[in-house]
C-alpha cells in the first residue's frame, strides 16, 4: 500500500497542475533565471494556485449512476437521492 | 505376566518364532506393521482432529476420533506441508493413511498421506487453494498497488443501490464537501448472482474512466461477504485501470477482493473518506506554495531593485526604482494576508454552517412549545442567514484577493509605458547601463504588449537620460 505523492507523468491534470506549481516556485526560489522568464513563471504560477484552489474548495456534489442505454452500451443518468436520511 | 511386547495382542505365532528361535521385539513389531500396512493397504479415513500437535521436527502428530473409537496418527513432514490449512482440534478430517505399528512403542497408528477438512472446512480450503493460486499468479503485489488520485473528480462506486452502504459513502463525501461527482454502478452484492454483477459492473464503470472505484458492502455474516471472494470478482478487479478501494463488511474481514485491490479500507465511509481524506491537506499546500511563490517574486524584484538603484543613482532616474517600491509594498502586504488568511478555510466555514443547520432539525424543534418553536425558528434563520451572509463576504472577499493579486504583476509595469531591455535575446541578460551595448548590438525590447529586437545605432555612456523619459510616469 505504497501511497506516493504523485509522479505527475500522466495522472490527472490535478496532479499535473499541483507538480508544475512546485516546479515554478522552486524555479522562482532559485532565482537564477532571466527576468522575463521570472515574470512568465510568476503569472503561470498564480494563474495555477488558483485553480488548484478553485478546485478544492468546490463543494457540489453530483450523483450519477450507471445504466444500459437502448444500444447496448452504458449511460449515466442523475441519481436523485433523499437529501437527509435521518 | 510379561509378555513379549508392549500390547500388539495376539500376534499369530510366527514360524520362526519358535521356542528355541524367539523373534527380537522390533521383528515383532515389523512384522505387525506390515501385516497391517498389506491388509488394510492405504485408507481414507474421517474423523475430527483431537490433541493435534505441530512438533518441532515438522512433523505433525494428533489423533482421529469419531467419539467412541480414535486412533493416533503421524503426519510426516514432507507430507504436511502440502495441507493448505491449518489443522486444529476439532476440525472434521478426511485423511489418507496407511496403518502400521510403530516400532519404538508397538503402538498402532496412521501415518498419514494426506488431509483435507470436511464441511465448512472444505470451503475454507476452496477459499485458501484459490488464494494461493491467484497469489502465485501476482495478483496480490505489492507493486500491482496503484497510488491513489490525490483529488478525484470522479469517485466511482460498485455497492447494491439500496444498500446502506452507498448511504454511508455518499454521507462521508458530502460532509466532506468534496466537489466530486458520484457515477454508481449497481451491483447485487449477495447471492448467486452478485458475482457476476459485481464483476460486470467494475468492468463497465471502470470503462467511463473514473479517477478511482469504491467497491463496497455493508457488514454482515462472513458467508454474506462470499461474492467477494469469488475468482471472478478478483480477476475483475486486477483488470481495472481505476485504483480500486475496497470497502467491505467488518474490519475484521478480509476477502480476496481486498487482497486484489489497490487500498483496502475496513468499512465503506472508511473507504470513501481515504480517498477524500488529503483535501484540507491540499489545500494548505496549495496556499503556501502561492505565498512562496509571491515571496519569491518580492525576493527577485528586491534585488533587481538594488542593481536598478545602483545603476541609476548617478542620473537621479527614480521613477523607475520608485515603481518597483510600490510595486514591492504590494507584494509584501499581499503576502502577509495570504499567510493569515490560511487557517480560516472556505471549507471550514461551510462545515460550521452545515453543523449549524443540521442542530437545528425541524424535527428537534417540533417537540416543543408553539412560542418556543417560533423563537428557535427565528434564531435559527437568523444564524443560517448570518452564516450565509459570512460565507458570502468570505468568497467575494477571495475573489477580490484573486484579482488583487494578479494585478500585482509587475508586467503591469510594463502598460504604464516602460520596457525591459535584454541583450541578444528574450533571455538574454538585462541591460541597466548603456555602457554594456555597443552599437551594432542586438537587443530584445519586451513592451507591455509584444516585443521588439532592434539594433544599438548609438551609445551615449554615462550620459543623463534624454529628457521626456524621465518624466515619463
Amino acid at each position: 500500500m505504497t501511497r506516493k505523492t504523485d509522479t505527475g507523468k500522466n495522472g490527472p491534470s490535478f496532479e499535473r497542475d499541483l507538480a508544475r506549481l512546485e516546479e515554478i516556485v522552486q524555479e522562482l526560489e532559485e532565482g537564477d533565471r532571466p527576468l522575463e522568464e521570472s515574470l512568465r513563471l510568476f503569472e503561470e504560477g498564480i494563474a495555477l494556485a488558483r485553480r488548484l484552489e478553485a478546485r478544492l474548495t468546490e463543494a457540489e456534489q453530483r450523483i450519477e449512476v450507471l445504466v444500459r442505454a437502448a444500444d447496448g452500451g452504458d449511460e449515466t443518468v442523475p441519481l436523485e437521492l433523499p437529501e437527509d436520511g435521518s | 505376566m510379561r509378555p513379549r511386547g508392549p500390547d500388539p495382542g495376539e500376534v499369530p505365532q510366527a514360524r520362526p518364532g519358535s521356542r528355541l528361535a524367539p523373534l527380537a521385539v522390533r521383528d515383532l513389531n515389523r512384522a505387525a506393521d506390515a501385516v497391517l500396512g498389506d491388509a488394510i493397504g492405504p485408507v481414507w479415513v474421517r474423523g475430527e482432529l483431537v490433541r493435534f500437535l505441530a512438533h518441532r521436527s515438522g512433523h505433525w502428530y494428533f489423533s482421529l476420533t469419531d467419539g467412541d473409537a480414535s486412533v493416533s496418527c503421524a503426519m510426516f513432514r514432507g507430507r504436511n506441508r502440502r495441507v493448505p490449512f491449518e489443522p486444529r482440534d476439532g476440525l472434521e478430517v478426511v485423511v489418507l493413511a496407511v496403518p502400521g505399528v510403530y516400532e519404538p512403542q508397538g503402538r498402532y497408528q496412521l501415518v498419514v498421506e494426506a488431509m483435507e477438512p470436511l464441511g465448512a472446512g472444505a470451503a475454507a480450503l476452496a477459499l485458501e487453494q484459490l488464494r494461493r493460486r491467484l497469489a502465485a499468479e501476482g495478483l496480490f503485489d505489492e507493486d500491482r498497488k496503484r497510488p491513489l488520485p490525490l483529488l478525484p473528480r470522479t469517485i466511482g462506486v460498485v455497492t447494491s443501490a439500496d444498500g446502506a452502504a452507498l448511504r454511508d459513502v455518499l454521507r462521508v463525501l458530502r460532509r466532506r464537501f468534496a466537489g466530486v461527482r458520484v457515477l454508481l454502478a449497481p451491483a447485487t452484492v449477495q447471492g448467486k448472482e452478485a458475482p457476476v454483477e459485481i464483476a460486470e459492473s467494475l468492468s463497465r464503470l471502470d470503462r467511463q474512466r473514473p479517477d478511482v472505484i469504491l467497491l463496497v458492502r455493508g457488514g454482515g455474516a462472513r458467508e454474506d461477504l462470499a461474492a467477494f471472494d469469488d475468482e471472478r470478482v478478483v480477476r475483475a478487479i486486477a483488470a481495472c485501470e481505476a485504483p480500486i478501494v475496497t470497502g467491505i463488511g467488518h474490519e475484521i474481514d478480509t476477502t480476496l477482493a481486498d487482497l486484489a485491490a489497490d487500498v483496502r479500507a475496513p468499512t465503506p465511509s472508511a473507504a470513501a473518506e481515504v480517498v477524500v481524506r488529503e483535501r484540507e491537506e491540499l489545500l494548505e499546500r496549495v496556499r503556501s506554495l502561492r505565498a512562496r511563490l509571491v515571496r519569491a517574486m518580492r525576493h527577485r524584484l528586491g534585488a533587481l531593485r538594488g542593481r536598478v538603484r545602483e545603476a541609476t543613482a548617478a542620473r537621479g532616474l527614480r521613477a523607475f526604482p520608485l515603481r518597483l517600491q510600490r510595486l514591492l509594498a504590494h507584494l509584501a502586504e499581499l503576502d502577509r494576508r495570504l499567510d493569515a488568511r490560511v487557517r480560516t478555510t472556505l471549507a471550514e466555514r461551510r462545515r460550521r454552517l452545515a453543523g449549524l443547520a443540521g442542530r437545528l432539525s425541524p424535527r428537534a424543534l417540533a417537540s416543543r412549545v408553539a412560542e418556543r418553536r417560533s423563537r428557535v425558528g427565528a434564531v435559527r434563520e437568523a444564524l443560517v442567514a448570518a452564516a450565509r451572509a459570512g460565507l458570502e463576504a468570505r468568497r467575494a472577499r477571495l475573489g477580490r484577493l484573486a484579482a488583487r493579486l494578479e494585478g500585482m504583476s509587475p508586467l503591469r509595469v510594463l502598460g504604464r509605458g516602460y520596457a525591459l531591455v535584454t541583450r541578444g535575446g528574450p533571455g538574454g541578460p538585462l541591460v541597466t547601463d548603456a555602457a554594456a551595448l555597443a552599437p551594432g548590438d542586438a537587443i530584445h525590447v519586451r513592451l507591455a504588449r509584444g516585443a521588439v529586437d532592434a539594433r544599438v545605432e548609438e551609445i551615449h555612456a554615462g550620459e543623463e537620460a534624454p529628457p521626456g523619459r524621465e518624466n515619463d510616469r
